[in-house]
C-alpha cells in the first residue's frame, strides 16, 4: 500500500508540470523565471538596471526553489528541474502521510482524497459556463463570470482544489500543508511551544501568505495554553525556541519587506460590492459553505476543541476574501492554504467517524458524495496534464525562461517579485550586491 | 477546573479515547494485550503509543521545511558572514577581499550607466 501511495506522488507531481515534464500553468513563466535567476546570479540577486541610484534586487519568497537552485548551479538547469520534481515528491508525501496521521487513516483512498480534495467548483462552472469548462480550468470559474462582466472586473476570489495548488503555487503549497500538519498534530500541546516558532519562521521564507494563515491557529494554541496554564504557559511559550524563531524571522522579514509592494486594501477598496455582493455569497457557498450543513449534522462526531478548530479555519475564509492584495489577488487564495487544509482533515475525520455510527451513517455518506464533487477542479487539472502528455525529453524549460526583471517589465505591477536595494535588509544585512546583467 | 477536564478542552477525541483505554489497560495489568488505536498503529498497553512510529515523520517534514533557510542562510553569507558586514566591512578592513574585487570587476564589466549604486 505504501508503494501505491508513492506511485501515485510520483505520478501526480510529473504531471502537475513540476519538473518541466508535462504541461506547465500559465505560473511557471514566473516559476522558471525566479529558478533560472538563482542559478544563474549570485545571491541575493540585483539586476544592473538604468536607474544608478536604485538598484534593483530579487525580493521574493523563495523557499521552495533554492534547494533546486543550488543543485542546478551544481549540475546545470536539467539537473535543478529533477531535482525540483524529487523535492517536490518527497514534499508531497511528507504532507500525505501528516494528513493520514492527523485523520487517522492510512489508505491510498486518503492519499487519494487528500490530492484531490477541493470545493464544489463543478457547480461554478456549471452556473458560469453552463458546461464544465476546459480541463484545467476547473477552479476558475469566477473568472469567466468576471470576464462577462466589467462591474465584478475585481472579483478574483479563487480557493484552489489542492491539485490545483500543486499546479499553480507548489511554492506555497507544498510548505503550507506541510506546516499545518505540523501545526495541528501539536496544536495545545507543550511540544508545539518548541516547535512552531521556528517553523512558523521558515515558513515566512516559503510564502508569507502562508505564514499569515497559520497565524489564527498559533493564537488559538496560545489562548489554549494560557486557559490551561495561566501565565505559567508564557514561560513555556517564550522559551530559546521563541527567540531564535523570532531571530529568523526578523532577516527574513527584513528581506521580504524591501520588496517593492502590489497595491493593497479592502475589498470594498477595489470593487463596487452593490455589484459584487451576490458573487462573494456564491463564492462562500460554493468553496466551502456548502459542506457546512453536513458538517453541522455530524458535528457530535467531533470534540468541543475540534469544532473550535474548525471555527477558526471557517471564520478566516469567510474574511480573507474581504481583503485584496496582489494583481490577481494571490493573498486569498495563497492565504488560505491552511484553514483549507484544516477543513479537509476535519471532514475526512466527520466521514471516518460518521460511517462507524449507524444513526450517522447516510450523512457521512451524503457528505462523502459532496466531497467526490468537489473532486472535479483537482481531476479536471490532472487530466490536462495527463492528456497533454509527458516530454520528458524535451530541452529544459529553463533555457528559454525569462529573466525576473523582463517580467516585471512585462507585467508591472502583476509581477511583484522586485525589491529596494536601498532597504535595510541589502544595507547591512545581505552582502554586497553583484549586479547581474543579461547576456 | 479538574485536571481532565482541562485536557480535554483541547485533546482531540482520538487522543482522549487512547488516553482513557491506555489508563483501563494499565488499571487492569493486562500486559499481553494488543490495543488496536485509531491511527493505525497498534501495541501492548505499555507500547501502545499514539505517537510511536510517526517521530520520524515529524522530524523529516520540519527538515524539509527548514532546509531552505540553512541554503537562504548560507547563500547571503557565502562570501562576507553577517557580522563583518556590519563591522568589518564598513571599516574598510576588507577592501581589498576577493568579494569587493570581484564586485569591482563585475561592475567594470556593466556599462557605467547600468552600473547601480555603491551599497558600501
Amino acid at each position: 500500500m505504501h508503494a501505491m501511495i508513492v506511485v501515485f506522488v510520483l505520478a501526480a507531481v510529473i504531471y502537475s508540470g513540476i519538473g518541466g515534464f508535462a504541461l506547465q500553468m500559465r505560473d511557471y513563466e514566473k516559476h522558471n523565471a525566479v529558478l533560472r535567476d538563482l542559478i544563474e546570479y549570485s545571491w541575493p540577486t540585483g539586476y544592473a538596471s538604468d536607474r544608478p541610484n536604485d538598484p534593483g534586487v530579487f525580493a521574493y519568497y523563495i523557499g521552495y526553489y533554492l534547494p533546486a537552485a543550488v543543485a542546478g548551479k551544481a549540475g546545470g538547469f536539467r539537473v535543478a528541474e529533477w531535482f525540483q520534481y524529487l523535492w517536490s515528491c518527497v514534499g508531497v508525501w511528507l504532507s500525505i502521510a501528516l494528513f493520514m496521521r492527523l485523520v487517522g487513516k492510512t489508505s491510498i483512498v486518503t492519499a487519494f482524497a487528500f490530492l484531490f480534495f477541493g470545493g464544489l467548483d463543478v457547480v461554478g462552472q456549471l452556473l458560469s459556463h453552463r458546461w464544465l469548462g476546459s480541463l484545467g480550468t476547473g477552479d476558475f470559474w469566477i473568472f469567466h463570470q468576471i470576464s462577462k462582466d466589467e462591474s465584478l472586473a475585481k472579483m478574483f476570489l479563487v480557493y484552489l482544489s489542492h491539485y490545483v495548488q500543486l499546479q499553480w503555487v507548489p511554492h506555497n503549497c507544498i510548505g503550507a500543508w506541510i506546516a499545518s500538519g505540523l501545526f495541528l498534530s501539536k496544536l495545545g500541546r507543550s511540544e508545539w511551544d518548541k516547535h512552531a516558532p521556528v517553523i512558523g519562521a521558515v515558513m515566512l521564507l516559503w510564502s508569507p501568505f502562508v505564514a499569515l494563515g497559520l497565524l489564527p491557529f498559533a493564537v488559538l494554541h496560545v489562548l489554549a495554553r494560557l486557559r490551561d496554564q495561566g501565565w505559567h504557559a508564557v514561560g513555556h511559550l517564550l522559551g530559546w525556541e521563541f527567540v531564535l524563531g523570532s531571530a529568523i524571522g526578523l532577516i527574513v522579514l527584513l528581506f521580504l519587506l524591501s520588496n517593492n509592494g502590489t497595491p493593497h486594501g479592502f475589498l470594498w477598496e477595489f470593487q463596487d460590492l452593490r455589484a459584487g455582493w451576490l458573487l462573494l455569497l456564491c463564492f462562500y457557498a460554493i468553496e466551502f459553505g456548502a459542506y457546512l450543513p453536513v458538517l453541522f449534522l455530524l458535528r457530535k462526531t467531533l470534540s468541543k476543541s475540534e469544532r473550535c478548530v474548525l471555527g477558526v479555519a471557517v471564520a478566516v475564509l469567510v474574511l480573507l476574501p474581504l481583503y485584496h492584495l496582489g494583481f490577481a489577488n494571490d493573498f486569498v487564495n495563497k492565504t488560505g492554504i491552511p484553514a483549507l487544509f484544516v477543513l479537509a482533515v476535519s471532514l475526512f475525520r466527520v466521514v471516518l467517524r460518521g460511517l462507524h455510527l449507524p444513526r450517522l451513517r447516510r450523512v457521512a455518506i451524503t457528505l462523502v458524495a459532496v466531497l467526490a464533487i468537489g473532486t472535479w477542479g483537482s481531476i479536471s487539472g490532472l487530466l490536462a496534464g495527463y492528456l497533454t502528455g509527458l516530454k520528458v525529453c524535451n530541452p529544459s524549460a529553463l533555457t528559454s525562461a525569462p529573466h525576473c526583471n523582463e517580467l516585471v517589465q512585462k507585467y508591472s505591477e502583476e509581477a511583484p517579485y522586485m525589491g529596494n536595494g536601498n532597504a535595510f535588509f541589502w544595507k547591512y544585512l545581505a552582502r554586497p550586491l553583484v549586479l547581474s546583467k543579461h547576456q | 477546573m479538574p485536571r481532565e477536564r482541562k485536557f480535554r478542552w483541547l485533546a482531540s477525541v482520538r487522543d482522549w479515547d487512547v488516553m482513557k483505554e491506555r489508563e483501563r489497560m494499565r488499571e487492569r495489568k493486562d500486559e499481553g494485550t494488543v490495543v488496536p488505536l485509531m491511527n493505525g498503529c497498534s501495541g501492548t498497553p505499555e507500547t501502545a503509543d499514539p505517537s510511536s512510529g510517526v517521530e520520524f515523520l515529524e522530524v523529516a517534514s520540519s527538515g524539509y521545511l527548514v532546509l531552505p533557510m540553512w541554503i537562504f542562510a548560507l547563500g547571503i553569507c557565502a562570501s562576507g558572514c553577517l557580522f563583518p558586514y556590519v563591522s568589518v566591512w564598513h571599516t574598510g578592513f576588507s577592501a581589498g577581499s576577493d568579494m569587493q574585487g570581484q564586485r569591482r570587476e563585475e561592475s567594470a564589466r556593466v556599462p557605467s550607466r547600468n552600473r547601480g549604486r555603491d551599497l558600501f
